[in-house]
């Protein structure tokens, strides 16, 4: 082959080989622009600085969102079609759970209802507030335009093993929806899956 | 109420995703690639599932059928024809005139370049990761802009906050609607335990985007990695599945935690702080027109 030839052909070539490489990495967003895309919506609760209430790990932690949260519908669309139309309407589903020892209660307690305070003045319409001698109960739920965008729940029982939950659902939810799939499913312990 | 007293309501739901796990790995399992462990749990499963049994001697037997089968012969024409194809461009290439094309031969030269087969995918290609990337670009740029996101909650331990005695009602109890974007007071850094100058403890919880930067760095929760994070872009089947499984489990701990709470609030607080009050009520009115 002519040498000049071959000389214009090989960079375009080249081009040619990156441009998918570049698309590819342009059309798949980074990790921390779908993070920030999450923090953008108004019902969503940062868990992660639940955390520095406990001194122990989490026994329970569900982080499912983006890829991973339309690989689960897909995967319940075969077996659960309300299922399946719940989720296509979700953009995350976030659980902690945490031990909390007796002694732990008042201030977890404490912490908690200071937090429930700020929900409440951004906004989130407080759904139950039970307090009982060892039990406490907070559901907060935000609107967005007539439509529910975020529900949080808050549990805490001085339990050991699994004492403080806290869940963070967001997306436009319907809880007669959750009510009915909930009756469903199986709240056992979730040790058996890993 | 009691957490610990949750039930299951499906007996056979752990059954079934122990069966659809065995499924999915049935014919690594009649291959014997599967580790041992997951071997002898599938095999417990198929003695224990007739459909699952059934599955596994129907992939034996075509394991058995496809292993009999004999390769087919390549056909001796498509040997000649790939022989002569190949000796025929390589023909081309030599007759190709040696003198370096200019200007708009050089231009024509380079089209006719990629009118050849082996490039035309790769224009192909070429053309459309370009409209991908201009896509994805647009797409960015309108997920920029945000309607009403809600603002941060990070808030620095105030000396000055009165500390509101736990389970007050709010005096501004939660207005519904949207929420207010212009609030950037709202938006303060988040601050650790040992910052503090006051006994309470600082509140670390975000809504919504991070603080602007008229406010100051904001530091980083990162969320705790784990099998189901976006950072992992692919997941196994397995991980799939126990995502699935949280998730349930999320939704039925939020129905039955919305359950026993409402019965609680009908128990403890309408049966007695309303029900029983109107009806004292209405049988006190009706007693006094029957006698009136």
């Amino acid at each position: 082959m002519n040498t000049r030839l071959k000389q214009s052909v090989r960079p375009m070539r080249t081009i040619f080989c990156l441009v998918p490489i570049l698309a590819c990495l342009a059309a798949v967003q980074p990790v921390a622009a779908q993070e920030a895309d999450l923090r953008n919506e108004p019902g969503y609760l940062d868990l992660d600085s639940i955390s520095e209430w406990f001194d122990q790990e989490p026994w329970l932690e569900v982080n499912v969102r983006g890829a991973l949260l339309r690989l689960v519908t897909e995967a319940s669309r075969g077996e659960d079609p309300e299922l399946t139309d719940m989720l296509e309407r979700l953009k995350a589903i976030e659980v902690r759970g945490y031990p909390l020892t007796p002694e732990q209660f008042d201030d977890v307690g404490r912490r908690t209802g200071e937090l429930a305070r700020r929900l409440e003045e951004l906004g989130w319409e407080t759904i139950v507030r039970v307090r009982e001698a060892e039990e406490r109960v907070n559901i907060y739920m935000k609107m967005k335009e007539d439509a529910i965008a975020g529900l949080v729940v808050m549990v805490l029982e001085p339990d050991e093993e699994q004492g403080a939950v806290f869940v963070n659902i967001v997306g436009e939810i319907d809880p007669e929806q959750i009510g009915k799939l909930g009756h469903k499913f199986n709240i056992d312990p979730l040790s058996d899956l890993e | 109420m009691e957490m610990s007293e949750f039930r299951s309501k499906d007996g056979d739901r752990s059954i079934s995703v122990e069966v659809r796990w065995a499924e999915a790995r049935l014919e690594a399992f009649i291959d014997g690639t599967l580790p041992d462990e997951e071997a002898r749990r599938v095999e417990y499963l198929i003695e224990r599932d007739a459909g699952l049994r059934e599955q596994a001697r129907l992939a034996m037997v075509i394991r058995e059928h496809m292993a009999d089968l004999a390769a087919p012969p390549c056909p001796p024409e498509v040997v000649q024809t790939v022989l002569a194809t190949a000796a025929r461009e390589a023909t081309l290439r030599d007759l190709r005139p040696h003198s370096a094309p200019s200007g708009l031969a050089a231009v024509t030269g380079w089209l006719q370049q990629l009118r050849k087969p082996m490039l035309r995918p790769a224009l192909a290609i070429g053309f459309a990761a370009a409209l991908l990337v201009a896509v994805a670009l647009v797409l960015r740029l309108d997920g920029r802009r945000v309607d009403s996101p809600s603002p941060v909650l990070a808030e620095r331990t105030e000396a000055a906050r009165p500390t509101t005695p736990y389970g007050t009602e709010p005096s501004n109890p939660a207005a519904s609607g949207t929420t207010d974007v212009e609030h950037p007071t709202l938006s303060e850094d988040v601050a650790r335990t040992n910052d503090t100058t006051d006994s309470e403890p600082a509140i670390a919880a975000r809504i919504g985007p991070h603080a602007s930067e008229d406010d100051g760095p904001v530091p980083q929760t990162e969320s705790t990695p784990n099998a189901e994070s976006t950072h992992d872009a692919s997941y196994t089947s397995r991980e799939v599945e126990q995502a699935l499984e949280k998730t349930r489990w999320a939704i039925a701990f939020v129905s039955e935690v919305g359950k026993e709470a409402g019965e609680s609030i009908r128990k403890d607080v309408l049966r007695d702080r309303v029900t029983r009050p109107i009806r004292r009520v209405l049988d006190t009115a009706l007693a006094e027109e029957s006698t009136g």
